[in-house]
């Protein structure tokens, strides 16, 4: 008995021991210490915080125009719209080719994916679900946040505009989802174009028309304004403004390709939207850049900011040893220039790109081809009285030739060591400057965006501008809506024109040059020639194409010149580009339609 | 938690009671001695004849003759149901990957107890490895369970006078084989057909390639040559003392390794060859303070300076094995360096004058154990509190520079003028430092009953606390905290019942979701003590196991906290006339608040066999069951503008086998045994939140494959006319030409794009086996141990060292190969993954060959020692494969494996 209690005894106590010793190690032994963790809370804390989210769209991934492939070997990231047309020949191995050879699927690389664009429309509305929430310390900071709320709205618009120039309309998002939601369906094509507008006015009127210098690069009233002009133009365009596209009769979900009847009315909507923007842009003091002088106006333009920038996107590449950042810059070095000698080429203008250029009298020395054949060109009478030959094709031509194009002959080298460029194919021709890796197919290189002044190396920084849009942009725009609306050219509009051709030295407007039934189809013309040179590597082309539904023009076999000791030839490149109906809408990865409900696959694929 | 305190001591309380009883009953019983050894398991050591879950042991002595530069290197082929890899072989970087069962993940290893890095072990130090495989022996370890458990325990002290035990030895090592690049007049021969395939003109013409290696305008280079040694050096040494008496034991060691790089380019300024010296001690001392107390005190540290090149082993790599031979020259006749604006990578210059990085590796592992009997409780129980801390520091710096590179500029003749490229500099000195921390505090009540009426009962309640901090950078520590207990019970040596569990907590999960529970139970039939057995001529022993229970996994993914909504930075843009650079954020992963840990489910059913003829036989059948997989599920919309969550959603089935067979064969003169290991898995993914294709589609859905399955086109010939090309359907990859490789249309849409790939292979071998052969004839002494992996594919794809020209790179050996795809300078038609690039990847190996031969005992003696043995021995001498070009483990570009040859002693005092 006693034996059994004094057992009991230790045992207890052994317990009580172990007890205590347990119950000290384990008391809140899991909790999560407090740390320095970026949520929700902390953002909204300050308009300084807060003002990130917003910043984050700002971000080349997100605000990209995509007009050129900057990085070469990731062109995921990358992407170049200019490639992407007729003017450019693309490398057979580039991931986005699918979009002129004729292969574009579902499964297909995409140049712009909609997890970014839904992330970024996420961003947008996060901020202005809570923007009320943030404290400010001050009128001015109350002010401050009134402008980010204006920039996530115009933001929320440049998203879906960028989306529906590549799919047509997307599911609306108007508040950012937890995840598990029911999927939200695309929305009607003008219900879109309606929300877009309504973004843009909230957002022109929240915004300054013009940031002070350090903010200077961020949405302003005057981009909300000239965005919204730019969405209308598109959406009063034949392929959203008309009866849906035969070859897409049988898609049930026809309202989120397009408006599905012609109305006049939106033209006038467009052109007034176009107006109201120049109207506040030179207001705001915007105006056509000129001070290089009609030679060097374009080129210029592309790398340094300027008055007529509205809405732009510009990199900050250090021109420092290993930069891959700017490859652009590189890969379209002609060889031996300076130190950098990539001998690969990335873009280069076809011959059909440089035959399109109008002479300096504004009449077009090419006017077509034998049998759509690039290599056997049709001289026009133009091209005969100015003496034109092949030989000699960069004579007395638009000065925005060469400014856009480096060819054989041409000057090369800004500042620091002019050389002469040499493409000759001959190996036994002295000083080339062409490399050998995969080879030059047309023996053009593009000069827009390449800043001549980087090849001999030192502490220099690749600043682009990359335009979205310029009010230039905006001038042709309201000259083509007036037209559109007028059914014909007005003075205005001819006036505007001729505003961006006085610019770069080209004579006024002369119906007599361009082809067409009517005095609306001419002008057209003249447009679409004006665009085509004067936003070169903007990429603009491929759009344009699509939205005045002459796709076609993408179906060609690309004509390149080949130079043997001096003697310039044509030179069928066997590249041929392809485009079909069904490419007005691009696909949706199949993947996302199969588990987003509502997210209808776009006709033909 | 509170409510799991009280059962928890409730249950000590109640198994006090009811053993109390059984103690003092006083009928004893003897039982024959049947002990055979004891095996360790989790937290512990059982009798061998009283596991009745998976586990496989190996001794420390059987690996110290597979001895390499790292531990885990002599596992090779050993431990049935642990398949070893091969990894590259750069000193200090050359670990194997450990994978049990179809896992694919490395399993946990334990030393000592506790959670560390066994890289700087020596074989000498060790006791014993084993291998925790089944639910039964793992559960005890929770949430670490499910990928298993390697357990390593270091030799102790004895009570016996000291033994000093002393190994050293030397050795050269070589690269295993590697791919040859192919020389100038080839490569410019090739390179010529292959523009000429493009449509474009030849680059070199027959004079140029004729002149190739005559003169510096012509280089022919070897980098290989070059850059590499013959042969490089690797000592290793070992001191072992091992004794003690009634009060103490102790056991120290002293280990040394110096592992020298194959560099052969000398930097005049510093050593910037690879290389790695490491020295590591151990002490592990027992002091029975009284009778009923024992207190243990184990330190361990090991030291690790390790030298590299200043450029990364990637880049002297990709340098070695991809530059065109004719690019340029090592050196120019001026004597400075080759290069090219394109190519400036000179291996020999990047050796030679950019500087190295060193890097100080310190560990320290502290344990410290008070263990106490309670006897006068009752007769069996003790208690132990343990304090673990274990420390890793690094420390690093090095220097850097660029160099000049120059290429000689076209002409003739032997004037040269040179293009200059890169300003030289000056060396730029950097350091840096970070250190690891853990610390663990653990509590274990053990009772081990008396064996009454054949009945005999262990149990073991644990707790176990961790705080990790694996990485410098971590905010805030790796918190888990784990209850344990295991119930194991015996009944005349015939039947085991064993239950073991787990209630763990990781602080990864929610408040009011941290912890879960992980039982199971296992069941044993010693049949050969049955007594209808007793009379059999043939079994000697005989045992019939199963076992069935959860084991959980604390997978880390997505960061720490995930049941939090967090944002992170985004990118940078410039704004403003200053163009100064402003940031975002973005939303990280969205949360997952019911995250929660992976379970694996596991059955085990096997059997130990030993016959009189000295055979043994051990078999083990496994299924695994693994839920609540850690995988995004693709199922959900797109549209949400986050990235989507991990989710449990996932399902995966390994099932297999693992076996070992030994015989040992006892003569006058020779000895012999012979010893088969044989490991083989079948993993399928039975959900992975994958979007899953139907119809003509179907071939797309990775749900059903193996986790390590290789995607891609499945290749049906090569283009044999343009006609053939007319009417094939259109691949999208660049245009086609007659002899480019031709894929299989698999959803007949007569277009082929990525919705045409499909399951064309298996990285990952599900078949590893080993075989050890040992030989005793007088004073020698023979060992070999093979190893084989088989059904295990290489993929070859998007690797320079397959694709030539496409990234300016050079072409090796592969592309002389018959049926070789059309060479090209861009078209990307022939290079996509496919099967053409899908070899097969079986091997066996020799891994350790090693002869011995001691003294004899009186001339030992008359030098005052106990022993005196000599060796040589051979690691990974011999590999057998289809795959020749190459190390069948290594056919990336990177330090490849070693060959190595050593030659030393055993010395015991």
């Amino acid at each position: 008995m006693r034996k059994n209690i004094l057992y009991l005894f230790k045992l207890t106590g052994f317990i009580i021991l172990l007890m205590v010793f347990m119950a000290s190690c384990q008391k809140d032994f899991l909790e999560k210490p407090a740390g320095a963790d970026i949520t929700l809370d902390t953002i909204f804390a300050s308009s300084s915080n807060a003002q990130q989210l917003v910043f984050l769209l700002y971000e080349d991934e997100f605000f990209s125009p995509d007009n050129l492939a900057l990085n070469w070997w990731d062109n995921t990231g990358y992407f170049g719209w200019s490639d992407v047309g007729e003017d450019i020949y693309t490398p057979t191995w580039y991931p986005y080719v699918s979009y002129v050879d004729g292969t574009l699927s579902s499964a297909s690389f995409q140049a712009y994916t909609l997890d970014r664009l839904f992330l970024a429309v996420r961003n947008a509305n996060t901020f202005l679900s809570k923007a009320s929430s943030i404290k400010t310390v001050s009128s001015t900071d109350a002010e401050y946040v009134k402008r980010l709320s204006g920039e996530a709205h115009a933001h929320i618009a440049y998203q879906y505009f960028k989306g529906f120039k590549n799919w047509g309309s997307l599911p609306w998002m108007s508040k950012p989802l937890k995840g598990g939601e029911d999927p939200i369906k695309r929305a009607p094509f003008a219900a879109m174009i309606d929300s877009m507008v309504v973004h843009l006015d909230k957002a022109a009127a929240l915004l300054p028309a013009k940031w002070e210098d350090r903010w200077s690069g961020r949405f302003t009233s005057v981009a909300a304004k000239a965005l919204k002009a730019q969405i209308l133009v598109y959406a009063a365009s034949p392929l959203y403004n008309g009866p849906t596209p035969t070859y897409a009769s049988g898609f049930a979900n026809k309202e989120v390709l397009g408006y599905g009847n012609y109305d006049v009315q939106r033209w006038k909507k467009a052109a007034d939207a176009c107006k109201a923007a120049i109207d506040a842009a030179q207001a705001a003091g915007n105006a056509l850049y000129t001070e290089a002088g009609v030679e060097k106006n374009i080129y210029k333009l592309a790398l340094t900011l300027t008055n007529e920038h509205i809405l732009y996107q510009r990199f900050k590449m250090s021109n420092s040893e290993g930069g891959w950042a700017y490859t652009y810059n590189m890969m379209n070095w002609p060889y031996s220039i300076g130190w950098y000698n990539r001998p690969d080429k990335h873009y280069q203008p076809t011959f059909q790109h440089v035959d399109a250029y109008q002479l300096k009298n504004g009449k077009f020395p090419i006017s077509g081809y034998t049998g759509g054949d690039g290599t056997k060109p049709i001289v026009s009478q133009a091209g005969i009285d100015a003496g034109y030959k092949d030989q000699e094709y960069w004579k007395n031509r638009d000065p925005r030739f060469h400014q856009n194009v480096v060819y054989h002959g041409s000057k090369f080298g800004e500042n620091y060591n002019t050389k002469i460029v040499n493409f000759d194919s001959d190996p036994s021709v002295p000083n080339r400057t062409n490399g050998d890796w995969s080879g030059t197919v047309s023996a053009f290189l593009p000069r827009k965006f390449i800043n001549e002044d980087l090849g001999e190396g030192g502490n220099i920084y690749y600043r682009p501008i990359h335009p979205i849009i310029r009010l230039a942009d905006l001038y042709l725009m309201y000259a083509e809506a007036l037209s559109e609306l007028n059914n014909g050219p007005t003075t205005e509009a001819i006036q505007f024109l001729n505003l961006v051709r006085t610019r770069s030295g080209m004579p006024d407007y002369d119906a007599n040059n361009y082809q067409g039934a009517s005095t609306k189809d001419k002008f057209h013309n003249a447009i679409k020639y004006e665009r085509k040179v004067e936003f070169f590597m903007e990429g603009c082309r491929y759009f344009d194409l699509r939205r005045w539904k002459e796709g076609a023009d993408l179906n060609l076999v690309m004509t390149g010149a080949v130079i043997t000791k001096g003697v310039v030839s044509r030179n069928n490149t066997g590249w041929k580009t392809t485009f079909e109906d069904k490419y007005y809408f691009h696909p949706f990865k199949s993947d996302w339609v199969s588990n987003t409900p509502g997210l209808y696959q776009n006709p033909g694929y | 938690m509170r409510k799991y305190n009280y059962i928890f001591t409730f249950l000590i309380i109640l198994i006090c009671f009811v053993s109390k009883g059984w103690a003092q009953s006083d009928t004893t019983v003897v039982i024959k001695d049947i002990s055979k050894g004891k095996v360790k398991i989790a937290f512990g050591e059982q009798n061998k004849e009283n596991v009745s879950s998976s586990v496989s042991t190996i001794q420390g002595q059987e690996l110290v003759k597979s001895s390499m530069s790292n531990f885990s290197s002599t596992l090779y082929g050993k431990l049935p149901g642990l398949f070893v890899t091969q990894g590259g072989g750069e000193p200090g970087k050359d670990l194997p990957t450990l994978r049990l069962r179809g896992a694919n993940t490395n399993v946990l290893v334990i030393i000592d107890g506790f959670e560390r890095d066994m890289a700087f072990l020596s074989p000498e130090e060790v006791e014993s490895v084993t291998v925790l495989k089944d639910a039964s022996a793992l559960a005890m370890y929770g949430m670490k369970a499910a990928n298993g458990v390697l357990l390593i325990t270091t030799k102790r002290g004895l009570n016996k006078k000291g033994e000093i035990t002393f190994t050293v030895q030397s050795g050269l090592q070589s690269p295993a084989k590697t791919i040859d690049v192919l020389g100038a007049k080839d490569y410019m021969t090739l390179y010529n057909k292959a523009a000429a395939n493009d449509g474009l003109p030849q680059k070199y013409s027959a004079q140029e390639i004729s002149l190739a290696g005559t003169s510096p305008r012509y280089p022919d280079v070897n980098w290989k040559e070059k850059v590499l040694k013959n042969s490089s050096n690797v000592s290793k040494a070992n001191l072992a003392v091992q004794g003690g008496s009634d009060f103490i034991q102790y056991f120290v060691n002293l280990g040394f390794l110096y592992n020298d790089g194959m560099y052969l380019p000398k930097n005049p300024d510093m050593n910037s060859n690879a290389n790695l010296t490491r020295v590591n001690v151990r002490s592990n001392i027992d002091v029975n303070v009284s009778k009923n107390t024992k207190f243990s005190m184990d330190l361990a540290g090991s030291m690790n300076k390790s030298a590299a090149p200043a450029y990364s082993v990637g880049e002297i790599w990709d340098a070695i094995s991809t530059l065109p031979p004719n690019a340029f020259n090592v050196y120019n006749p001026d004597g400075s360096y080759g290069g090219t604006s394109l190519l400036l990578n000179n291996p020999v210059a990047m050796l030679e004058t950019s500087g190295r990085n060193n890097s100080i590796d310190n560990f320290l592992n502290a344990g410290f154990k008070l263990n106490q009997k309670f006897d006068f409780i009752t007769k069996g129980l003790s208690a132990t509190l343990g304090y673990v801390l274990d420390n890793g520091s690094n420390n690093s710096d090095g220097n850097w520079r660029y160099f000049q590179a120059r290429q000689i500029a076209p002409g003739t003749g032997d004037k040269y003028t040179y293009y200059t490229y890169r300003q030289p500099t000056a060396y730029n000195i950097w350091s840096s430092a970070s250190s690891v921390r853990n610390t663990t505090v653990t509590a274990d009540v053990e009772y081990n009953m008396p064996e009454v009426n054949g009945s005999k009962l262990d149990v073991l309640l644990r707790y176990q606390g961790d705080r990790q901090y694996l990485r410098n950078s971590d905010l805030s520590p790796y918190l888990t905290a784990n209850y344990a207990s295991r119930i194991n019970y015996a009944y005349n040596q015939k039947y085991l019942v064993e239950f073991s569990a787990s209630y763990f907590g990781s602080d990864q999960y929610k408040e009011g979701s941290k912890y879960g529970f992980f039982p199971s139970a296992s069941l044993g039939w010693v049949f050969s003590n049955e007594s209808f057995m007793q009379e059999n001529k043939n079994i000697s022993f005989g045992k019939i196991r199963a076992s069935y229970g959860i084991n959980g996994y604390n997978r880390y993914v997505n960061g720490r906290y995930p049941y939090n909504q967090f944002y992170t930075g985004g990118g940078s843009f410039p704004l403003g006339t200053g163009w100064n650079m402003f940031y975002g954020v973005q939303p990280g992963m969205l949360a997952n608040p019911d995250l929660k840990w992976e379970i694996s489910k596991k059955l085990n059913v096997g059997f130990d066999l030993e016959f009189k003829n000295n055979l043994t036989f051990a078999f083990d059948y496994y299924l695994d069951k693994r839920s609540d997989v850690l995988n995004i599920n693709y199922n959900h919309p797109s549209v949400t503008g986050a990235n989507l969550p991990y989710e449990n959603i996932g399902m995966m089935t390994n099932s297999g086998f693992d076996l070992k067979l030994g015989y040992t064969s006892k003569g006058k003169t020779v000895n012999w045994f012979a010893e088969l290991v044989c490991s083989y898995f079948n993993n399928t993914i039975d959900e992975m939140g994958e979007s899953l294709s139907k119809g003509n589609l179907s071939h797309l859905n990775r749900t059903g494959n193996s986790v390590s399955s290789i995607y891609g086109y499945e290749v049906i010939g090569n283009f044999a006319s343009a006609a053939d090309i007319q009417s094939s359907p259109m691949q999208t990859f660049g245009a086609v030409k007659v002899g480019d490789l031709k894929y299989k249309d698999q959803n007949g849409d007569k277009i082929i794009d990525s919705r045409d790939v499909t399951k064309i292979g298996d990285q990952v071998a599900n078949i590893d086996m080993g075989l050890r052969l040992g030989l005793n004839y007088k004073n020698f002494d023979l060992e070999a141990q093979l190893q084989g992996q088989f059904n295990r594919d290489l993929n070859l794809s998007w690797n320079s060292l397959y694709q030539p020209f496409l990234r300016g790179n050079a072409a090796t050996e592969i592309a002389l190969e018959e049926g070789f795809p059309t060479p090209t300078l861009s078209n990307l038609n022939n290079y996509h993954t496919s099967s053409y690039w899908v070899r097969s990847g079986d091997f066996v190996k020799l891994r350790n060959i090693e002869l011995g031969y001691s003294l004899p005992e009186n001339l030992v003696r008359t030098m005052k020692m106990d022993r005196f043995r000599i060796f040589v021995r051979g690691v990974n001498l011999l590999a057998i494969s289809k795959w020749e070009y190459s190390d069948p483990e290594f056919t990336s570009i990177g330090y490849p494996p070693m060959k190595t040859y050593f030659f030393g002693a055993n010395i015991t005092f």
